[in-house]
């Protein structure tokens, strides 16, 4: 193994690094060799602002060895620092920080082999005229311009095995109290089972620290084995990254399943749900530990995504959380690793474009992942909600989605789209710059990367830390709203009403018929059949279909007491006998309607009064 | 026939953050379901109710709804989120018609409210499921027109994607022609005799937890032979994938 320096060339006195090839380089030998080399020749060394918080969620993430990362790579900084060659760009974005170098020849940019940063750059179609360096483990490839670079570096294609549907066929049912053993033969005892999901169970084992998830019959394919036994291989051991760490075998060496470190808790799906889920789980919970959290589960993210890893299924559901300090990452055996696809994902983290796909016959983008990253980050901050839900809304997500109808632009206004329940007091309080990177993010469809969002997340942590709010409320998990009287809004009782009136009263009101013609949904629902049905069309008169302003149906509007249409049935007639009604009823009938003709009428005799005044005074 | 009031837990339409997953059940409770059918319906209903209890995800986000026609048309269960442990009242026969139109028309005008109830407020919601199941023909005052408006709105809100169908006939005297035409997106209507309802809610429950945890997609709803899955291999041969 050696690196030889002498490729690198000698007109390249910028160096940019990215962290991927930081770290990387940090685990070869010769990492000492080559910062001397740096200094002696006096290059440059320059690092965007994230390159920091991406050691910061090494650091927080890696365990022994890989621990040993964190100090050569103070070291590399801190030499580089004090021989006065170290630069910092205020670029995040590893694209933005690149475009800034595009034309300069003296640059060269190190990136890590078949890293997400190389995918990034390629994905961002610039072209640079710096040189490359591609660093591997043992060795650097250098290219002269990036073209040339991204022309040899290709992407992964997708693993041909992700077009099998063929399945193991095993007959093997575990159950508690059952053996599976790994592969060098040591014996684990099922103990209890923990958890019942789509693909399998998941089961404690009498190791506390470990458990195993045994998968259902027809569910093994020859791409989840092969991922499994690759990820095995490359063993991510993160504490609170659930990585599959040992296959499992059934008594006849049929694969059965892994074994990974146990998660501890509840999914991030049961807590953040709302103020009442959230408190119910964590009473004393305040805004930082919100973002605490969601540091943690970003770092993940992150983290795995230096290892070239990319979730793909990014969803609540798929965390889980014992308190902010300890978060786990679960079902990490969906993940996309190299050539091999998450098949997995949902309509609500999923990016628009991706929609129409199968997740199995796809590799999935950094940019895709970004996408998923930023409604995480979103739902996480405010307590579950989606970022496109919204009060008045379209018919479905998707519209809203791809409509960009972002409800938190609109805020001052009187008829708010946001949620209720505090949503809008949670957006108030956030820093302006979450507050710019939501609306560019969800309004203008902006894609972020992870270590951005990590950053801005962080500076609202620690100014909230500092206690840099001089509003008391900022701090509280859902500022300036009362919690313990927090109600839905007022219910009306009208639709209990329409209820009744559609069932079983609506016919008596004859002349409602026509009003709803307009809208079309109505119409097609309730459209009347013949226009003298008023009377025998007894049951299913047209209904109103609420429009803009609902009434809003509750449990106790609809179901309470369970409306039966025969109690009401004898009241209601099946004809209607229109009765000819004397002259002075009908004008009493009238005038009770009709206004104008009331005043009508008095002008009338207020008139005669006086035509009688002027002739009998004549 | 009473409402247990506590089968559902006060308050969930304003604070839970979650997508909710509207479900009417449209239930046939006539003169001819009586006896057995009606025992079997209660217990796929209560397996179904078990399987959403099961997956937290699903329980939270399922929004239950049960409406029953025989003679005259009962919203049975209004909507709400199952609870843990409460269990639903058994659903009783009666014994007279079928306004099944009638039935229908209730569910679209329940479906309704309850997604203006979440746009309202602000909820997200994945499009709703009318599950209507019955073992006859419509019968009553009008029970043919009201059928015929019913068709012409399920159909509507179908064509939009805004509704999805199962329309399911039990036994031998189901009038299919009119019964098929309720969905257009299925090919034809789900046939069971009444031992199967286990299996057909089965199914209901597992297709909820998929809509609701693994983003499946609703035209999957309509393809009963489940995912066309590929064959099985013996273990020398799978091994023989890897190889390579």
């Amino acid at each position: 193994m050696a690196i030889d320096l002498e490729q690198i060339p000698s007109s390249c006195t910028r160096l940019l690094f990215d962290y991927s090839a930081v770290f990387q380089l940090s685990s070869c030998n010769q990492f000492g060799e080559f910062t001397e080399w740096i200094i002696q020749s006096k290059r440059e060394v320059i690092l965007n602002s994230s390159f920091r918080f991406f050691h910061e969620c090494v650091v927080n993430e890696s365990v022994f060895p890989e621990k040993r990362v964190v100090s050569v790579v103070r070291d590399f900084i801190e030499r580089v620092r004090s021989a006065g060659l170290l630069v910092e760009s205020v670029q995040t974005s590893i694209v933005t920080f690149v475009k800034e170098y595009a034309s300069d020849k003296s640059a060269c940019l190190f990136l890590a082999k078949k890293s997400i940063s190389v995918e990034r750059v390629r994905d961002s179609d610039m072209t640079g005229k710096f040189s490359v360096c591609i660093v591997s483990l043992n060795q650097i490839d250098v290219y002269k311009n990036l073209d040339s670079c991204l022309n040899e570096e290709l992407s992964f294609s997708i693993n041909p095995l992700s077009q099998s549907t063929d399945y193991l066929d095993v007959d093997v049912y575990c159950n508690v109290g059952d053996k599976v053993y790994s592969e060098d033969g040591s014996v684990i005892i099922l103990s209890e089972k923990i958890s019942t999901g789509a693909e399998g169970i998941v089961f404690r084992t009498t190791d506390p620290k470990w458990v195993a998830k045994i998968y259902h019959k027809g569910v093994i394919t020859p791409l989840r084995w092969r991922k499994l036994i690759h990820m095995t291989k490359t063993g991510i051991s993160a504490k609170g990254i659930c990585w599959p760490s040992v296959l499992l075998y059934s008594f006849n060496s049929s694969p059965v399943g892994y074994l990974m470190q146990t998660a501890e808790g509840n999914t991030l799906g049961t807590i953040f749900d709302g103020p009442d889920a959230v408190l119910a789980h964590f009473p004393n919970w305040q805004r930082i530990d919100v973002l605490q959290t969601a540091a943690h589960i970003i770092e993940k993210i992150v983290y795995l995504q230096l290892h070239g890893v990319l979730i793909g299924d990014i969803q609540l559901k798929n965390m889980m959380i014992k308190d902010p300090e300890n978060v786990f990452l679960i079902d990490m055996d969906s993940v996309q690793v190299e050539d091999m696809p998450c098949p997995v994902g949902t309509e609500d983290y999923t990016p628009p474009e991706l929609w129409d796909f199968s997740f199995s016959e796809i590799l999935r983008k950094p940019f895709h992942e970004d996408y998923s990253c930023g409604i995480l980050v979103f739902s996480l901050l405010f307590c579950g909600q989606h970022p496109y839900a919204q009060r008045l809304g379209k018919e479905t997500l998707r519209e809203e989605i791809l409509a960009n109808s972002f409800p938190y632009l609109t805020n001052t206004s009187a008829e708010s789209m946001i949620p209720v329940g505090g949503y809008d007091k949670i957006w108030d309080a956030l820093t302006e710059n979450l507050k710019i990177m939501f609306i560019q993010a969800f309004s203008r469809g902006k894609r972020f990367e992870p270590i951005e969002w990590y950053s801005a997340i962080t500076e609202y942590r620690d100014m909230l830390l500092r206690r840099e709010y001089s509003d008391d409320q900022s701090y509280l998990l859902f500022p300036h709203t009362d919690l313990t009287t927090f109600k839905e809004p007022p219910v009306t009782l009208s639709y209990k009403k329409t209820i009744r009136e559609a069932i079983i009263q609506a016919p008596l009101n004859s002349n409602r018929v026509n009003t709803y013609e307009g809208s079309s949904s109505s119409k097609m629902l309730y459209n009347r059949q013949s226009s003298n049905a008023a009377t025998e069309d007894h049951f299913f008169e047209p209904l109103k279909v609420p429009e803009e302003k609902a009434p809003m149906p509750t449990r106790e509007g609809i179901g309470n007491p369970i409306i039966r249409s025969s109690d009401l049935r004898d009241i209601k007639p099946h004809k209607v006998h229109v009765k000819k009604e004397s002259f002075f009823k009908r004008l009493a009938k009238k005038l009770r309607k009709d206004r104008t003709l009331i005043l009508f009428m008095v002008f009338i005799i207020c008139a005669a009064f006086l035509v009688f005044l002027a002739i009998y005074f004549n | 026939m009473a409402k247990d009031s506590k089968t559902f837990e006060a308050s969930d339409f304003g604070k839970s953050t979650r997508r909710r997953l509207p479900i009417c059940f449209c239930l046939d409770v006539s003169g001819s379901m009586a006896g057995n059918p009606i025992r079997q319906l209660n217990d796929g209903l209560s397996s179904f109710f078990s399987s959403i209890r099961e997956n937290d995800e699903t329980r939270a986000s399922a929004d239950i709804c049960i409406v029953t026609f025989g003679g005259t048309v009962d919203i049975f269960l209004p909507f709400g989120k199952l609870t843990k442990d409460h269990s639903i009242p058994k659903i009783q026969a009666t014994t007279s018609l079928t306004p099944i139109g009638e039935g229908i028309l209730t569910s679209l005008e329940l479906l309704i409210a309850r997604k203006e109830g979440y746009k309202n407020l602000g909820i997200k919601y994945y499009q709703p499921w009318l599950v209507v199941i019955t073992d006859g023909a419509p019968q009553g005052n009008n029970a043919i027109e009201n059928m015929e408006k019913a068709i012409t709105a399920v159909n509507e809100l179908e064509s939009l994607d805004r509704l999805v169908v199962f329309n399911i006939g039990v036994g031998n005297n189901v009038d299919f022609t009119l019964l098929k035409r309720l969905s257009k997106k299925r090919q034809e209507p789900i046939c069971i005799d009444s031992a199967q309802f286990s299996k057909l809610f089965e199914f209901l429950g597992s297709s909820s937890s998929s809509i609701v945890s693994s983003g499946m997609k609703d035209d999957a709803l309509y393809d009963l032979s489940g995912t066309t899955k590929g064959n099985s291999v013996a273990m020398d041969e799978f091994f023989k994938y890897l190889e390579d």
